[in-house]
């Protein structure tokens, strides 16, 4: 029921308070979509891949684009939580970086979407 | 001279399907680029709010957020592209922004539309834009070296246009209408130099706070004013249609047609937030009355750009 537009690539900035307060990085998720969503041209490959995820809902899917923020509710980081996209099973992986999408159940990729405060994986059911 | 590089944010068929994908998608630093980044946005309800970080900016490499002639609200909601969102729309961190001609609005004043971080110290444009339901229309906290806020139309919200820097600020022919305060100047704001604005129906004051002596030519419908010798006062005010929300002026308008000075930026801008060009003493407020109705000419402020749309939109009705 989700899709997920999560970026590929890093952006980085020379200034390290900036850069990690601001840029995005590889496994970022940028947006979620209902499913069926029509990407546009650079929402993909090399810029993103889309995670398509049937037993998502797009409500729960929220969860994976809110920011890390302080107490003030000033960003931290641009996500508080990443697809580590480099740990997914091989066959995943290779899909995402071949064809820049791919379609996984949620129960075969949450333990790769982690909080990046805790480093926990996620368990949400 | 920088190259543009736009790309479009579209419900499909475009570059990008949000805005904040293209923010995600186009980070980067504009000067080394020798690139502005565009945001051409078309008609369409975008949902995800925006944060501008993480970019490098300058005075000629920015960032610009803008809408096509004919993807732009005409005036009143839900006629153009527009991010209705449950949060903050747009927050810039960054130095060199300009934001035209977006509808912004949330539904329950819950956060401030065009939210302008202290970190963002460099000039700042927000104008064209029609801004309703939120704590704030503008809210900037910045010291940067200049914000200009102009032509824009604030409905609905707790306060329109807010000050909270040490920048100087220029505030220009906007409307804002049934808020608490209209022009809201905090702390040590200084340089704040406010012209042609109307307030509507504040439910506190219609400008609050310190302005430059140089303001003048606001007008409201309060007694309160921001001490220029042509502030006009305990003002009636009559448009196109309060009612749905369309805030041009009325053809009986005796409150704000043809009562501000002409030119108050200096150059800044000639016409009203529908395109329509100004001409002698300026309406006060973002609508320059003209009779037939508004005329929306493609990117009149943007003349260097080459636009495939029509060139003139006739809205009648008005």
């Amino acid at each position: 029921m989700a899709e997920l537009l999560v970026k590929a690539i890093d952006a980085t900035h020379p200034d390290p308070v900036k850069d990690k307060q601001g840029c995005y990085k590889r496994g970022d998720v940028v947006v979620a979509m209902p499913d069926g969503h029509k990407w546009g041209k650079e929402e993909r490959l090399p810029k993103f891949v889309i995670v398509k995820i049937p037993d998502l809902s797009i409500a729960s899917a929220q969860k994976y684009i809110q920011e890390e923020v302080d107490g003030k509710g000033e960003p931290i980081t641009r996500r508080l939580f990443q697809v580590e996209i480099d740990k997914t099973p091989l066959e995943l992986r290779n899909e995402l970086e071949t064809k820049g999408e791919a379609m996984v159940l949620w129960n075969n990729i949450k333990g790769f979407v982690k909080d990046k405060v805790t480093g926990a994986p996620e368990t949400l059911s | 001279m920088a190259a543009e590089v736009i790309k479009t944010v579209k419900s499909s068929g475009g570059d990008y399907t949000s805005l904040s994908a293209w923010e995600a998608g186009e980070q980067g630093d504009l000067p080394t680029l020798d690139e502005i980044h565009i945001a051409e946005c078309y008609n369409f309800e975008d949902t995800v709010t925006v944060l501008l970080s993480g970019w490098t900016t300058d005075a000629t490499r920015y960032i610009e957020i803008r809408t096509p002639a004919s993807e732009r609200h005409d005036g009143t909601p839900g006629t153009g592209y527009r991010l209705a969102v449950s949060s903050y729309a747009i927050r810039t961190y960054e130095d060199y922004v300009r934001i035209y001609g977006i509808e912004a609005s949330m539904p329950s004043q819950n956060n401030y539309l065009m939210y302008i971080h202290t970190a963002a110290a460099g000039e700042i444009r927000v104008a064209y834009c029609l801004l309703h339901g939120g704590a704030r229309g503008i809210d900037d906290r910045s010291g940067g070296s200049g914000h200009y806020f102009y032509n824009n139309i604030i409905f609905d919200c707790l306060q329109g246009i807010v000050s909270n820097g040490s920048n100087s600020t220029y505030i220009y022919n906007n409307t804002i209408v049934d808020a608490e305060r209209g022009l809201y100047m905090l702390g040590t704001a200084t340089n704040k130099i406010a012209k042609n604005n109307l307030v509507d129906n504040p439910s506190i004051e219609a400008y609050a706070g310190v302005f430059d002596p140089t303001s003048d030519y606001n007008a409201s419908s309060t007694s309160d004013t921001t001490g220029g010798a042509n502030d006009r006062a305990s003002q009636t005010f009559t448009f196109a249609n309060a009612a749905g929300n369309d805030y041009h002026l009325a053809s009986n308008d005796a409150g704000a047609k043809d009562y501000g000075v002409s030119d108050p930026g200096s150059g800044l801008f000639s016409d009203d937030i529908d395109g329509d060009t100004r001409s002698g003493s300026w309406d006060i407020g973002a609508d320059e009355y003209v009779s037939g109705g508004p005329t929306i000419f493609p990117d009149m402020w943007h003349p260097k750009t080459e636009s495939p749309y029509p060139e003139k939109i006739e809205v009648v009705g008005y």
